[in-house]
């Protein structure tokens, strides 16, 4: 009987006495499945499928969730490598005190075993108490009526549990081949192997400048809106390897420049700050790389996002300025009457009073993609004898449109106002090239519904870069911690104050962890030109706004960060002081 | 006057719920005269470590008063005590606690650089000392890539540079094999031969052989002491064996008593 439950026990034990690494893990895990589970149940939410146009949503929201089930793979993977690369001391002293690896494997499922259930467990609690809050968010961002009542969807609850298992069941795999392949002295030396110092690798650092340079370039000179889409997954790649070569190789070919500066360099302050950064880079060049990758990709979606949402008056206006509304395209300016004539018939039917009668034509040939938008400014007069554009030129297209009370019923009207029109257009006298007719009120709420879709999944999935970035900027702290006590020590005895000490450490730990953020702001300010073009497409061209959201997303995110420094550094202290 | 005057040292270490202390210090007093090359031998727990903390203004003692150059270390103020300790100190332990992000050039700097000196100040001092304990061929190689010998001639280096009245050594040649504790036992004793006053402490039999005089610890107290005179290492070797052996087996008779 005791023999049965020995692992288990043991599994429990090490788990507490590792807390100061599992807590955050299981943290993260367990707010990883509650955002997967979230994003599940407002994906099949019963209450938003009822809604008219919320189609959109339920699409992004389906993109989400493979994207947090992805995202959060990569992320227990690496906190899990993390971990078990700090707990090999103790598994070799398991192992030389008689355990063998088949034990030791019991000893990992086990912990893997209780891990899941936490995370598991833990997460579909939290997901299932924050659902009704995340659907009011996203009600109040796509401006519906919240559905009533409260809903746990089974099929979210199990494809939470499947995708977690699933990867739990995955790092278990993983653990357990690495276990099988290290000799006990290995497991016992652990942390302490690679201390040597870094050697410049001119081509990695090289090759960081060329790609980070095109990417840069690519984004800078871009002019064409369909063809930065494609381009700006080009850019994000060249600037992500350009961002790891230069965190990796770059930084350290600069710190050695300056420290064969000889009177630069034997200074006090600059001593052991210029020596402890190499030795920091060297370790954590890609883990500073990765956190600064994590930022901008919070930084850009957040800012595109919010900056389309805010946007999303002035889009919808000028896209759908009248609650009905028919476009003619080809023919003359005779066009416009007798479009008017149908809709003055079609109304006094139909007993419904048109307000806010608009009607102009359109000269000369404009580029296809914002037509819609040249008209803008004609909605907010009301105007019904102008004309756009050159009038000696060539009609482009002709538009009538007005507005309706609110109980008028604008998708039977637009059938009705369509089904006129198509009158009108089998009169052979009548010249168009193509013509259509919108449900403008109806239009109106798709379109918001979409792009309040896309922000509030950019805001998720920031939230969870913003978590993951959180958690390797934990990690890295805490395990320098460890590794610095001993310098720390050293230092003072041979004759540095605490003081002098604390202050050193001070400038490395927050250059170390504010490069990261500078370099993410300027990914984000280089990044601007292709994004702002890529909004194009979505039928917003407000330079000045979209600027505005950048700065904001940048400062509100700079606040957090600063806060996240704030509280790991104090681990850090902590950890050294001893 | 004497260099370093130790008079009536006491420690006592209390728990933390405040029990009965522990007294690791009892009543200790010696003198070490400037050119001496002094060894505290004791057995584990026997107080060495606490008397080398306090010697080297690491920790404070409970009673007693200890003086350099006359100046007693009692009246330095907290915030200068590691400047204190770095113009009078040299420190060698016995894991040489090198830095692994400096080379071995940059670690001996280290205490000058902390000190404010300039850098052809510092070189001029590196040379002859580096000469002396040869390791000038090593400087700009990484502790992690010398031998045992070599990481304590560079930690020696280091203790060296800023011309301290007194070296201070924690068990020098505990991690060093025979051949490498040898030729570091001969390096201290020409430093010593060259002025340098060194106080160590050792539980190697071997190590307090080659020093001028030896002082035994026992209980916090101290013991015995020898002079080498005129004796050789060998001769010395032996000496020290016996009072070792009496003293041990002295402990044995009064616990059966």
């Amino acid at each position: 009987m005791r023999k049965l439950d020995f692992y288990p026990r043991l599994a429990l034990r090490s788990i507490r006495l590792n807390g100061k690494f599992y807590l955050p893990y299981l943290l993260s895990g367990a707010i990883s499945a509650a955002m997967l589970y979230d994003i599940l149940f407002l994906n099949m939410n019963r209450g938003i499928y009822a809604l008219k146009g919320a189609n959109a949503v339920q699409g992004l929201l389906g993109f989400g969730a493979l994207v947090v089930a992805l995202f959060s793979l990569a992320l227990i993977l690496y906190t899990n490598g993390f971990l078990m690369k700090r707990r090999q001391k103790e598994l070799g002293l398991y192992n030389i005190l008689g355990m063998e690896k088949r034990h030791l494997g019991r000893l990992l499922l086990w912990e893997g075993v209780y891990t899941a259930l936490i995370c598991i467990g833990g997460g579909l609690l939290l997901g299932i108490l924050l659902s009704k809050l995340f659907l009011l968010l996203l009600c109040a961002i796509i401006r519906t009526s919240v559905p009533f009542g409260f809903e746990v969807p089974g099929e979210a609850v199990l494809y939470t549990v499947v995708a977690f298992g699933g990867i739990y069941l995955f790092t278990f795999l993983l653990n357990l081949f690495r276990l099988g392949r290290v000799k006990p002295i290995e497991l016992l030396k652990g942390t302490e192997t690679g201390e040597r110092e870094p050697r410049t690798k001119w081509l990695l650092a090289l090759v960081g400048f060329v790609t980070m340079a095109a990417g840069y370039y690519l984004s800078v000179t871009v002019q064409d809106p369909l063809r930065a889409l494609g381009i700006f997954f080009i850019a994000v790649v060249l600037v992500i390897i350009g961002t790891y070569c230069l965190f990796i190789a770059g930084s350290i070919w600069v710190l050695k420049a300056l420290r064969k500066n000889k009177k630069f360099y034997y200074q006090p302050r600059h001593f052991t700050n210029l020596s402890g950064m190499l030795h920091r880079m060297k370790r954590n060049g890609a883990g500073l790389a990765t956190i600064c990758i994590l930022s901008t990709m919070v930084l850009v979606t957040i800012s595109t996002t919010l900056c389309l949402y805010a946007g999303a008056d002035r889009v919808i206006g000028s896209l759908y300025g009248r609650e009905v509304q028919t476009y003619v395209f080809g023919g003359g300016p005779e066009n416009r009457e007798k479009v008017m004539a149908v809709y003055e018939q079609v109304l006094r039917e139909r007993g419904v009073e048109g307000r806010n009668l608009t009607a102009f034509c359109a000269y000369a040939d404009e580029p296809e993609y914002n037509w819609r938008t040249a008209a803008a400014p004609y909605f907010d007069r009301g105007v019904t004898e102008e004309v756009l554009g050159d009038p000696s030129g060539q009609v482009f297209f002709t538009y009538v449109g007005c507005d309706v009370d609110k109980d008028a019923n604008t998708y039977e009207l637009r059938l009705a106002l369509e089904s006129g029109v198509n009158d009108l257009c089998s009169d052979p006298t009548f010249a168009y090239d193509r013509t259509f007719t919108d449900d403008g009120r109806g239009d109106r709420f798709d379109y918001w519904s979409s792009l309040g879709g896309f922000f509030f999944i950019g805001l998720f999935l920031g939230s969870l870069f913003l978590m993951a970035a959180v958690l390797i900027v934990y990690y890295k702290q805490v395990s320098e911690g460890y590794e610095d006590v001993r310098s720390f020590q050293i230092m003072q005895q041979v004759g540095m104050t605490q003081r002098e000490v604390k202050s050193s450490i001070k400038s490395q730990i927050s250059l170390v962890f504010f490069l990261p953020l500078l370099a993410a702001a300027c990914h984000t300010a280089g990044a601007f030109p292709m994004t702002k073009l890529i909004l194009t497409l979505f039928g917003l061209s407000n330079t000045g706004l979209f600027g505005l959201c950048s700065l904001v997303t940048i400062l509100i995110f700079a606040v957090v960060y600063y806060l996240i420094y704030r509280l790991t550094a104090r681990e850090y202290y902590r950890i050294v002081r001893r | 006057m004497s260099l370093l005057e130790v008079k009536n040292l006491r420690k006592v270490y209390t728990t933390r719920l405040g029990g009965t202390g522990v007294e690791a210090l009892k009543n200790v007093s010696f003198a070490v005269e400037a050119g001496e090359f002094v060894a505290i031998m004791g057995e584990s727990g026997s107080g060495k470590t606490t008397l080398l903390n306090i010697l080297a203004a690491l920790d404070r003692p409970s009673g007693g008063r200890v003086l350099l150059n006359g100046e007693d270390m009692a009246s330095v103020r907290e915030r200068d005590l590691t400047a204190f300790r770095r113009d009078n100190l040299g420190f060698v332990f016995q894991d040489f606690n090198l830095l692994d992000a400096f080379t071995v050039r940059d670690n001996i700097f280290l205490p000058l650089v902390l000190a404010g000196k300039s850098y052809d100040e510092m070189n001029l001092r590196l040379l002859p000392l580096t000469k002396a304990l040869g390791i000038g061929e090593l400087l700009n190689k990484f502790p992690y890539e010398l031998s045992g010998g070599q990481k304590q001639r560079t930690a020696i280096a280091r203790a060296l540079i800023t011309q301290p009245a007194i070296l201070l050594a924690d068990e020098p040649t505990g991690a060093l094999d025979s051949k490498a504790s040898e030729s570091l036992l001969r390096v201290f004793e020409s430093l010593n031969a060259q002025g340098q006053t060194i106080l160590m402490v050792t539980h190697s039999v071997t190590a307090a052989s080659h020093a001028k005089r030896t002082l035994f610890l026992r209980d916090g107290m101290i013991y015995h002491q020898l002079y080498r005179g005129n004796r050789t290492g060998g001769e010395m070797f032996a000496e020290i064996s016996n009072t070792l052996t009496v003293m041990t087996s002295g402990s044995g008779e009064n616990g059966h008593a």
